[in-house]
């Protein structure tokens, strides 16, 4: 495991405090290799709290240049940056912050062709793409490769987090075993929305490297900003899944939904 | 008479125009001498499953009959078969498909969307 040096020990000194995380914490945070695909509402987030909290590594994986409409709510993009690659204004700006940092950016989205190779390049993958197509494929690698996965997603004030760990939580399939069909390219969506559950996302993957606090397994964490509603709802995994029923369901898990 | 909250979130919610309904069911009628004899004679489950409370099925249904056809797309695939984007719920566990499920008076259900904005 890598060892700090002092000018990170002087940046993270106020998160080694954090109970059960301390210097250890810190050094896997350091050795670790996140894979965070796209970078835009919810990726930007995830990709600057990382980057923060001292993620050595962040693969970020979006293809397209910088809109308008993105500047709402993609926090690594700037006004300075329209017209000119997404990925590369994110990288940019994630090393202001962190220059130890070491950032992949990969101009394309997940598609058949890149998702295993990404996914095998991390340690941990985090959902935040606005397609239930590149969603299932992420599902697809992380349960080949039996990598954990944080899927955050939002809509208009309304969030969705849970996190999955292949064979042991249910997956994405679980959920929908098909593609949701309504689902739109195009939605409601305001910054602070995205941000918050890009967030609640950050530190499901820090807690998921450092190996400390409770984690979203199994559960699905629902939130409504209009109203100001959290609430946890119980999935299980389906054993008809086709993504993830051929795992097999350890005696220790709570009875699988038949 | 069960009594029910339906709760609605997402694209359903936007298109409805409303976060909830409240409903109430009427339960199938057991003999009242009968339904006292099962209740001291069979266990809590059996017994709940033959008092006839109404089902998902039959409270989705009752939802239908009140928002219409419309409404009905957007929950069902086909008859009995929920569209792949809804999560049924009942209290805070996420239940599948299965509309077979009895409820109980006070349960609260929520039609959550499969969302995914990023």
């Amino acid at each position: 495991m890598s060892e700090l040096s002092d000018v990170e020990r002087a940046v993270y000194e106020w998160q080694i405090w954090a109970p059960e995380f301390g210097e250890q914490g810190q050094e896997r945070l350091k050795d670790a290799a996140v894979l965070i695909t796209r970078c835009g509402g919810l990726g930007s987030v995830v990709a600057y709290e990382l980057a923060a909290a001292g993620v050595g590594k962040l693969i970020l994986a979006h293809a397209g240049n910088v809109e308008p409409s993105d500047l709402n709510r993609q926090l690594l993009m700037t006004h300075e940056s329209l017209g000119t690659s997404r990925v590369q204004s994110a990288r940019r700006r994630l090393l202001e912050l962190n220059p130890r940092l070491e950032v992949e950016a990969v101009e394309e989205n997940i598609n058949e062709e890149n998702a295993a190779q990404l996914v095998a390049e991390a340690d941990v993958v985090v959902d935040c793409a606005p397609l239930f197509e590149e969603r299932f494929l992420l599902n697809r690698a992380i349960i080949t490769q039996r990598k954990p996965m944080v899927e955050c997603a939002m809509y208009d004030l309304e969030t969705h987090a849970t996190t999955i760990v292949p064979g042991e939580t249910p997956c994405l399939g679980c959920l929908y075993p098909e593609r949701p069909p309504e689902w739109k390219r195009e939605f409601p969506v305001f910054g602070a929305v995205s941000g918050m559950v890009a967030c609640i996302g950050a530190m499901e993957a820090v807690k998921l490297i450092a190996g400390f606090g409770q984690l979203l397994t199994g559960q699905l964490l629902v939130g409504d900003l209009r109203e100001l509603n959290f609430r946890k709802i119980q999935i299980s995994r389906n054993p008809n899944c086709p993504a993830c029923g051929h795992l097999a369901f350890s005696r220790l898990e709570t009875q699988p939904r038949t | 008479m069960t009594k029910v909250r339906v709760s609605y979130a997402g694209q359903l919610k936007a298109a409805l125009g409303q976060s909830d309904d409240e409903i109430a069911l009427e339960d199938v009628a057991l003999d009242s001498a009968l339904d006292e004899a099962l209740d001291e004679a069979l266990d809590e489950a059996l017994d709940e499953a033959l008092d006839g409370g109404p089902t998902v099925g039959e409270l989705l249904s009752h939802l239908v009959e009140l928002h219409g056809t419309e409404f009905e797309k957007r929950l069902f695939e086909s008859p009995g078969v929920l569209r792949p984007g809804i999560l049924l719920c009942v209290g805070d566990a996420h239940v599948g498909d299965d509309l077979s499920l009895r409820l109980s008076d006070g349960n609260e259900v929520t039609l959550l969307m499969a969302i995914s904005g990023g």
